[in-house]
């Protein structure tokens, strides 16, 4: 009679291993959806705090450029290999892209036929952008950058900002706000170097 | 009676305007879409100038017959999916709206899982099943019975 159950204390173990099976799969899915709520806040976490924020692209291949001017000509950088490209990011609710925008047509117009500029109007409407080219006299392409995918595509983080391009399709800098006269000439004659060569 | 028209009156001076105001497709659109430079903030309530020519743009659409979803298809593509104030479902922050939705999932899973074994363990403490009770002075003779042995 030395036989558990007789005192009443012990569980059938069928009975117990029958009663901790759900008790232990819910235990399991509990740990589960924590790992993985869990992984994925470090992803997260990751991402949003310990990567850096995006860099505008400095130098290396330059991203695909390809855009119809409000003239309706479509442009692609892939097409002008060999020529040096200056990209402007701009927008006509921009006042300080109105300091700078005589200094980049003056440029052009003396720079022409080596060097080709592309001005691309960002979060603009057509109407608000033509006036603008019209009131400073643009005769450099221009268009929309449309649903800012350049802009995102070179992490432009504010306009106006420009983007020197080499000969060889390699952006080889690139300048926050306004530029000045001097800064332009001393980045075209960087760029034609490379041209040259 | 003249008070209760009275009364009429000034309520419908309010109303009246209220109602055309939320009516108006124009002043919808300005609080459904945001500004897509700043962070956070609406198209209604943006002093950005590119937040003002977009309500003019808005009132233009609308005058020459636009709809609401067609102004707004065009402002997406002009201006990207930001103009909607939603993260895009690519990418990293497609995470945005991946979480959401994996939190409510394991948050149910986890009640149910958690409202079973509490409904268990209640119906064990409250219902004990009176086969494995044995009265208190035949466990003893028992145990004395056993010892004896």
């Amino acid at each position: 009679m030395n036989d558990n159950t007789s005192l009443g204390t012990a569980m059938d173990p069928a009975l117990e291993s029958a009663q901790a099976t759900p008790k232990r799969s819910g235990t399991t899915l509990l740990i589960g959806i924590v790992a993985v709520v869990g992984v994925l806040l470090l992803v997260v976490f990751y991402y949003g705090v310990l990567n850096p924020p995006s860099q505008r692209v400095g130098s290396g291949a330059a991203p695909p450029v390809v855009f119809t001017t409000y003239d309706g000509e479509r442009i692609d950088i892939a097409d002008y290999r060999g020529t040096p490209i200056v990209i402007n990011f701009w927008a006509s609710w921009c006042n300080p892209c109105r300091d700078e925008q005589p200094i980049l047509e003056a440029a052009w117009r003396r720079h022409k036929g080596e060097v080709l500029f592309i001005g691309l109007s960002y979060l603009d409407q057509e109407k608000n952008a033509r006036a603008y080219m019209e009131e400073f006299d643009v005769t450099y392409p221009n268009g929309p950058d449309m649903g800012s995918r350049i802009y995102t595509a070179y992490h432009v983080q504010g306009v106006p900002e420009t983007f020197f391009i080499d000969a060889n399709g390699n952006v080889q800098g690139f300048h926050v706000g306004p530029i000045s006269a001097e800064e332009l000439e001393r980045r075209i004659q960087e760029l034609k170097k490379t041209a040259a060569q | 009676m003249r008070r209760f028209l009275l009364a009429l009156f000034l309520l419908l001076l309010v109303a009246v305007p209220a109602a055309a105001q939320e009516n108006d497709p124009a002043k919808e659109l300005q609080k459904e879409l945001w500004c897509p430079i700043c962070q956070g903030i609406r198209l209604d309530v943006c002093e950005q100038k590119v937040c003002e020519q977009m309500r003019e743009m808005i009132d233009q659409r609308l005058a020459e017959g636009y709809t609401k979803e067609q102004v707004k298809a065009e402002f997406i593509e002009l201006y990207g999916p930001v103009v909607l104030g939603e993260p895009p479902r690519q990418g990293f922050t497609l995470l945005a709206w991946v979480i959401p939705v994996l939190l409510v999932i394991g948050g149910l899973a986890a009640a149910v899982v958690l409202t079973r074994r509490w409904t268990r363990q209640t119906v064990s403490v409250a219902a004990p099943s009176t086969a494995d009770v044995i009265p208190e002075d035949e466990y003893l003779k028992r145990v004395e019975e056993e010892l004896n042995e």
